[in-house]
């Protein structure tokens, strides 16, 4: 016997151990040399599916029904064959998809399904937690066997491993977020603890077989001998039936896949798809190893007096009862091993499926998103606890009525639940989510119905005379023959009628209903997978015709053939001739064609069959991409015209360039000379090859040097020494983004000669106004003239001695004066106006200006209708040049004259208004159409008769304005006359 | 019996000039100095020629000639002008004138239109 207290002591150093061996592993992982990534801790750490049942259990059984304990482990053994096929498939599914539970993969295979999935995890919670509560009960009871206290202090010792249990499997499952990563730590821990029960419960076999008796042949003739000799038998009244038998095998051949602690195992923490291979004999070794001894220390014990019931312990009383207290300590130790390697593996496995299924996509829709990734992870600890914590409820509660076994197998049947759409799923693509709903939900209610409800009967929990009482009281619907149905025993029972249902459900319901696309998807990333891969591993498993088909999909029957032809007659060989490696050429040729048509991308894709597409898309995809190719052929044509279309643009656009009458050039950032036209040379008389490469400032010296760095637009006039006038328009190259390239064009042009136009159009304008009023100063002269003539005519003849003859000579002379007088006057003010005036501005009176404008113009005949007003109101000095406002002015008066035909009268104004000089016209006139107005400053515009207007004065008035800075405006209503308001700035006052 | 002509002429000197010179000549000459001082004495006379001046204040002579023509359309009448174009004498024989004088007046080739436009009548 142990003190209770010493007994603590060693179980919280092996703990310590346990954490020291993990925290070991961990760091040898984090330093890149795992020893975790290898078989044979893959293989031992499998061997969690070996818990206190099998350390305990498998005794008490074999020591109850004999051999049928052995189903157990015949189960796993039996799967294990298949594991190269199966559980490959399930690791590879689960790494490329990221799958971390069997609910995610459930859920994943049933178009990513949220509901599946918490529902498996749901099933999986239910279903798991009696088994981690046998586990604890284990605990406790081998606790209070070893200390041989009362049950008081194995409670509360009990409480406190199941704490401590749960903050290891926190320690080395929950320190992060993201399940998917392994946890070597942990992983290591196990295998160790596998060892160790392994080790403890043969030393314990070979004491039982060799110490208390004289090996295996004696314990097994003993028995034969004893009133136990029916345990050594199969078949009816051996206590082991066989439809049990056969429902215990199944149940185990699925536990081994199913049962979350074993999906985290073999799945999850996984290194190598290739570890899968040895493990598939070293776990059936090991569990080989570990039932040698459960029939000899079972019959020792019975040989030696123990009781069936409390068989379950033999592996613990044994040693103890026999003085072997170190020994009995370590089997004590490989019992606690064993329980604690599934309550720490179980409670992980299970937190992250609730955390996954059921928590995270909560927080998800009710929050948005987890704000704080170490709530989540909290609360993911919080689960771990509360899962063990469950377990251990389930052990006071519930465990006190049932052995090891029977709750155990509750657990099997509850995982086997998920093996219809789990399994069928991986190889049926017609399975739907409605199906695996269905299919599951029937199951599980028959499961608890058959299993859960007798045992909370049992225990007291449920009052058998209610409702339940009389259903389950009823004929048809017994828990444990339903339909009436008897002699399938226990299990067998439960098993028939969840699988019946649950696989009637899944495959009925599945056949009558569609699958989403995504199911879809999903259905053939899971079933289709397999098959795919093994064909990327033989890629040269392509034979010709394959190949063909390949291309011919996706490119046209007709395109298919000539590619394979055009490859076979390179090789010079027939069809059938090719060798492997020639055929995995002409694959890789055909992925080049297909490239070469839809994208290489695509194209690998299609030829490793990574993309999954469903019928239907594939169609689609074919069909498109034969029409993209037949598109493309048609338009080889079009771009072979296009081509030529646009080198015929280049040369037509560079044509333009160089024959422009503009010079133009483009310089670089370091304004270097990249090109130069013809025009530039004429220009600058710079020859091309004189000019590239060299600077712009060194080659045009008289080019204003600021203006090259400003990157901006800029147009600007100037004068050359050479007396010639330059106009000059810079622009920063741009690229087609839009980005400054660093670079200039300039468009250089020579406007001398237009310069000189402008000057004589000026003039010419100015001469127009004054041949308008030609009529008006030629009658202004000729009436003088004339009288003079008409005076010297009679002077002439006029006899001076005559009466009066001296009177009217004198009067006439005075006359005549009188009229030289007058024409000079006029002859003066037109002088005043026609002269060619310098084109240089300086400080006037404006006033003056528009006197001497208005003096010229009254001789208009015209004018003698026209009432004119003038309000000057101080007049203004401007600092203007004289000759062209005096034209504006003029301009201005004769339309006002224009538009009064009949007489009216013109008002013209001139005041300081702010910082400008105003000048107001308003005539009385017939107005200017509203559709008009906005074109009267248009050059070429006029109203007036063809002959009759250039419809250049106003637009002449425009530039002549705008040349000094000011503005002019114009308001007129049709009927009432026109309003011209120009604006001169004051500013130029020196 | 003498011949009557009417100048209308708004330039003093020379109207008063030229109605000596016809006066001298043995014509009954008036004067007016606007075309609307014309037709004042249009009113209760009548003249056998009729010589004007184009550009006057208010109506013009082109227009007094039209406008009388309609009352009396063998009125004769013979116009002066200062601005020799083309396209004025033309104005001036579309609306009726006989003949037409440029500015400035020779006195004898005047007075040979004046006969020649009288003499037309006659005819």
């Amino acid at each position: 016997m142990f003190l209770p207290y010493n007994l603590f002591f060693i179980v919280l150093c092996y703990l310590l151990l346990l954490f020291a061996v993990a925290y070991y592993a961990e760091r040898k992982e984090k330093a890149g040399k795992s020893i975790v990534n290898n078989p044979y801790i893959y293989s031992f750490s499998l061997a969690v599916y070996c818990t206190s049942w099998t350390f305990y259990g498998s005794v008490g059984k074999a020591a109850t029904s004999g051999l049928s304990f052995l189903t157990i482990y015949l189960g796993p053994t039996l799967m294990a064959a298949i594991w190269l096929v199966v559980l490959k498939k399930i690791v590879r599914l689960a790494k490329t998809n990221r799958i971390t539970t069997i609910s995610d993969f459930i859920g994943s295979r049933y178009g990513k399904s949220l509901f599946l999935s918490a529902l498996v995890a749901i099933v999986a919670v239910v279903g798991i937690a009696p088994y981690v509560g046998l586990q604890i009960k284990a605990i406790m009871s081998t606790f209070t066997i070893i200390s041989g206290e009362t049950t008081g202090s194995a409670a509360a010792a009990g409480l406190f491993i199941t704490f401590i249990l749960g903050v290891f499997a926190i320690m080395f499952g929950a320190r992060r977020l993201d399940s998917s990563e392994r946890h070597g730590g942990l992983v290591f821990a196990i295998a160790f603890e596998s060892i160790v029960k392994l080790v403890a419960f043969i030393a314990v076999g070979i004491f039982v077989t060799y110490n208390l008796f004289n090996g295996f042949g004696d314990i097994f003739d003993r028995i034969k001998d004893s009133e136990h000799s029916v345990l050594l038998f199969l078949g009816t009244g051996t206590g082991t039936a066989y439809f049990e038998w056969f429902a215990l095998l199944f149940l185990s051949m699925m536990a081994i896949m199913f049962l979350p602690r074993q999906f985290q195992m073999a799945v999850v923490e996984n290194y190598d798809e290739s570890h899968i291979t040895k493990a598939s004999w070293l776990f059936p070794l090991y569990l080989f190893l570990i039932n040698i001894f459960v029939l000899p220390i079972a019959f020792g014990g019975l040989l030696l007096g123990g009781s069936e019931k409390m068989a379950d312990y033999f592996v613990l009383t044994l040693p103890l009862n026999h003085g072997e207290r170190y020994l009995s300590l370590f089997a004590f130790i490989g019992g606690f091993s064993a329980a604690t390697g599934m309550v720490i593996v179980e409670s992980l496995a299970l937190s992250t499926m609730v955390m996954n299924s059921i928590i995270m996509p909560a927080l998800i829709n009710f929050h948005d998103a987890p704000k704080f990734p170490a709530a989540v992870l909290n609360i993911k600890r919080l689960v771990i606890l509360g899962v063990v914590f469950l377990g251990y409820l389930f052990a006071t509660s519930i465990g006190e009525f049932y052995s090891l076994v029977d709750m155990g197998l509750k657990s099997f049947e509850a995982v086997t639940l998920f093996a219809p759409a789990f399994l069928l799923g991986l190889y049926w693509k017609r399975g739907t989510k409605a199906g695996a709903i269905a299919g599951l939900m029937a199951g599980f209610g028959i499961w608890f119905y058959t299993l859960i409800i007798p045992a909370m009967t049992k225990a007291g929990l449920i009052d058998s005379a209610g409702i339940i009482g009389l259903l389950t009281n009823s004929e048809m619907l017994n828990p444990n023959s339903l339909f009436g149905i008897k002699g399938l025993g226990k299990w067998g029972h439960s098993l028939f009628w969840s699988m019946s249902f649950n696989l009637m459900f899944y495959i009925g319901v599945s056949v009558f209903t569609r699958q989403s696309k995504e199911e879809e998807i999903q259905s053939l990333i899971f079933v289709e997978s397999y098959e795919n891969v093994r064909e990327l591993t033989l890629s040269s498993s392509y034979n010709v015709g394959d190949i063909e088909n390949i291309l011919a999909q996706y490119l046209g029957r007709q395109e298919a053939r000539d590619a394979i032809g055009s490859f076979l007659s390179k090789k010079n060989k027939k069809r059938d001739e090719l060798a492997s490696k020639e055929l995995f050429e002409l694959r890789n040729e055909a992925e080049k064609i297909l490239a070469g048509a839809i994208g290489s991308s695509i194209a690998a894709i299609i030829f490793e069959d990574k993309l999954v597409l469903t019928e239907k898309e594939r169609g689609e995809l074919s069909e498109s991409i034969k029409h993209i190719t037949a598109n493309l052929r048609l338009s080889r044509q079009e771009l072979a015209d296009a081509n030529r279309q646009l080198s015929y643009l280049k040369e037509f656009s560079e044509n333009i360039i160089e024959s422009a009458p503009v010079g133009i050039a483009t310089i670089d950032a370091q304004l270097k000379v990249k090109y130069w036209n013809k025009g530039i040379e004429t220009i600058t008389g710079i020859k091309k090859p004189d000019a590239f490469n060299n600077s712009i400032v060194l080659l045009l010296p008289w080019i204003p040097g600021d203006i090259l760095l400003q990157n901006e637009q800029k147009e600007l006039s100037f004068e050359t020494p050479q007396h010639r006038t330059f106009k000059i328009n810079i622009s920063p190259f741009k690229d087609s983004s839009g980005d400054m390239g660093g670079g200039f064009v300039f468009i250089l042009e020579d406007i001398t000669e237009n310069k000189k136009m402008e000057e004589q159009l000026l003039q010419a304008s100015k001469l127009a106004g004054i041949g308008k009023l030609t009529a008006g100063i030629s009658h202004e002269i000729g009436n003088p003239l004339a009288s003079i003539s008409s005076l010297v005519q009679e002077l002439d003849l006029l006899d001076i001695k005559s009466p009066g003859g001296i009177e009217f000579t004198e009067k006439s002379l005075q006359t005549i004066n009188n009229h030289v007088e007058r024409i000079a006057r006029i002859v003066r003010s037109l002088g005043d106006f026609a002269r060619v005036a310098s084109a240089e501005k300086k400080v006037c009176n404006t006033a003056e200006i528009l006197d001497r404008t208005i003096t010229l113009v009254k001789y208009d005949k015209r004018f003698k209708n026209i009432n004119l007003v003038t309000e000057i109101d101080g007049a203004p000095e401007l600092y203007v040049n004289p000759d062209q406002i005096q034209q504006v002015f003029m301009n201005l008066m004769l339309n006002a004259i224009d538009a009064m035909p009949d007489g009216g009268s013109l008002n013209i104004s001139m005041k300081r208004k702010g910082g400008a000089a105003e000048i107001v016209f308003r005539d009385t006139g017939t107005g200017i159409d509203d559709s008009v107005i906005d074109r009267i400053f248009d050059p070429f515009f006029t109203t007036k008769p063809l002959g009759k207007g250039t419809g250049l004065g106003l637009s002449i008035c425009y530039g002549i304005i705008r040349e000094h800075e000011g503005t002019i405006t114009v308001k007129s209503k049709k009927g009432e006359g026109t309003t011209f308001t120009i604006s001169f700035p004051l500013k130029h006052d020196g | 019996m003498a011949e009557k002509l009417l100048i209308v002429e708004d330039e003093d000197t020379l109207c008063e000039s030229l109605k000596r010179v016809f006066t001298k000549e043995g014509y009954e000459t008036d004067m007016a100095d606007s075309a609307e001082a014309a037709f004042e004495l249009l009113k209760d006379k009548t003249y056998d020629l009729i010589i004007t001046d184009i550009i006057l204040p208010g109506i013009s002579g082109i227009e007094l000639l039209s406008r009388y023509k309609k009352q009396n359309p063998d009125q004769k009448v013979v116009i002066m002008t200062a601005y020799a174009s083309m396209e004025t004498a033309v104005e001036a024989l579309k609306a009726g004138a006989c003949d037409f004088i440029i500015k400035p007046i020779m006195h004898d080739e005047m007075k040979r239109i004046v006969k020649k436009a009288l003499s037309k009548a006659n005819v």
